[in-house]
């Protein structure tokens, strides 16, 4: 049984809001103290700590800054999977695939750029080059560039592996996973890799979005940004979405979470749909 | 009205179904009194009620999650906070003149509900299910 942690005493809280905030741009408030404290609690149990604030000295203390990257790991949530929010693989299917074959009807060598900018452990920058591939109009002869960035250097570890227990991969039609998987061990235990032709595609790529000036020498067809910036205050997400918008082709789109407005922020997209916006 | 229930919402447990459609319901207000008057005071009733319900319907639903012990009770916490705080956000900025009720408003409001409908509260469908 394990020993429960006293709450968080409103000091201790500030630091680790504040050290979150400096080194996320994660917005911790008062209503998220009890969840910091559950999921701090899951971390100082595996480092064998009971205090709040010997936990935060041994992140500053950290010189490796690994304290600090588990730390972010388990305060903002890496919650993601196959599909998540269908509606937007149904608005790629519908418009974003159509309007690009339209537009590059006459150069089949195109060049599409993709940017999943908060990638997590992979099922959503599978999700979007799934749905590219199976479109009857995508092009095989199109040069597609699909960049797959996250913060968490483990996320992308396990994004770029493609390695997914069967619980993981529930909501992916067989069609898919018979196509673009390989399957090792047997029911419940069985495990579902993307093959190497397909995680291929995609160039994994460890990125903070606090960044001041993204490195970008082209711009983009459509960027997903999703589950983000819920965790941002509203001037952090305004400079992002201006970031974003400057690297987005004139008609490209921005897609973000179902939990984030853009309603209030200062912005030159125009609104398609629900969390859609283009430039 | 914005957006009509439909039983694909379902998430088969009673109660929760009623408290979504009475959310689905005070959206659809907001909705339809921007097409009509679209009153300041009548808007922020709405708004208020909005937070209300959803905190009465979270706060429920957390704890028949907590009673069968359900595995991803954080996670789907964690949601509730998002959706409650963005909600709590948009309402302030209303009452400060920082913004006004769209189309697009409406239209997050309703995606908000039914995506975390879809794609969270159906997963505890299986454990929970009372219809």
């Amino acid at each position: 049984m394990t020993e429960k942690l006293e709450s968080i005493g409103e000091r201790e809280f500030v630091l680790f809001r504040d050290l979150i905030y400096k080194e996320s741009g994660i917005t911790l408030n008062e209503s998220k103290k009890a969840l910091l404290e559950a999921r701090l609690s899951k971390r100082m149990r595996g480092t064998g700590i009971s205090s709040y604030k010997e936990y935060y000295d041994l992140v500053k203390k950290d010189k490796t800054g690994n304290e600090l990257t588990l730390l972010l790991d388990v305060v903002s949530t890496n919650l993601t999977f196959f599909y998540r929010e269908i509606k937007h693989f149904d608005f790629m299917n519908n418009v974003l695939i159509p309007e690009l074959a339209a537009r590059h009807q006459n150069n089949p060598a195109a060049q599409i750029r993709v940017w999943c900018a908060a990638a997590s452990s992979g099922e959503e920058p599978y999700s979007i080059l799934f749905t590219l591939l199976e479109h009857k109009l995508f092009q095989t002869s199109w040069n597609l560039k699909m960049l797959a960035s996250d913060v968490s250097v483990d996320m992308l570890k396990i994004a770029s592996e493609g390695k997914y227990a069967r619980k993981r991969v529930d909501k992916v039609p067989q069609a898919i996973l018979n196509k673009y998987f390989n399957k090792t061990g047997t029911g419940a235990d069985s495990v579902f890799t993307v093959q190497a032709d397909f995680r291929k595609m995609i160039q994994f790529k460890r990125f903070n979005l606090m960044t001041p000036e993204f490195p970008f020498k082209h711009q983009f067809d459509f960027i997903f940004c999703r589950n983000v910036m819920i965790y941002f205050d509203s001037p952090t997400r305004e400079k992002l979405v201006g970031k974003f918008y400057k690297y987005l082709r004139s008609g490209g789109y921005l897609i973000v979470g179902h939990s984030e407005s853009l309603t209030g922020l200062r912005h030159e997209y125009k609104y398609t749909i629900p969390t859609v916006y283009q430039k | 009205m914005y957006l009509e229930w439909n039983d694909q919402y379902s998430v088969q447990v009673k109660k929760f179904n009623a408290q979504h459609k009475d959310m689905l319901q005070i959206i659809n207000a907001i909705h339809d009194e921007l097409l009509g008057n679209n009153r300041r005071e009548t808007q922020i009733q709405l708004l208020d009620k909005l937070t209300l319900n959803t905190m009465n319907h979270f706060s429920d639903e957390e704890q028949a999650l907590h009673e069968i012990n359900y595995s991803e009770i954080l996670d789907h916490m964690d949601e509730h906070l998002n959706l409650l705080q963005e909600l709590h956000d948009l309402k302030t900025d209303y009452m400060n003149n920082r913004i006004d009720i769209s189309e697009e408003l409406v239209g997050f409001l309703a995606n908000w509900l039914i995506v975390h409908i879809e794609d969270m509260d159906k997963q505890y469908i299986p454990l929970m299910r009372d219809e």
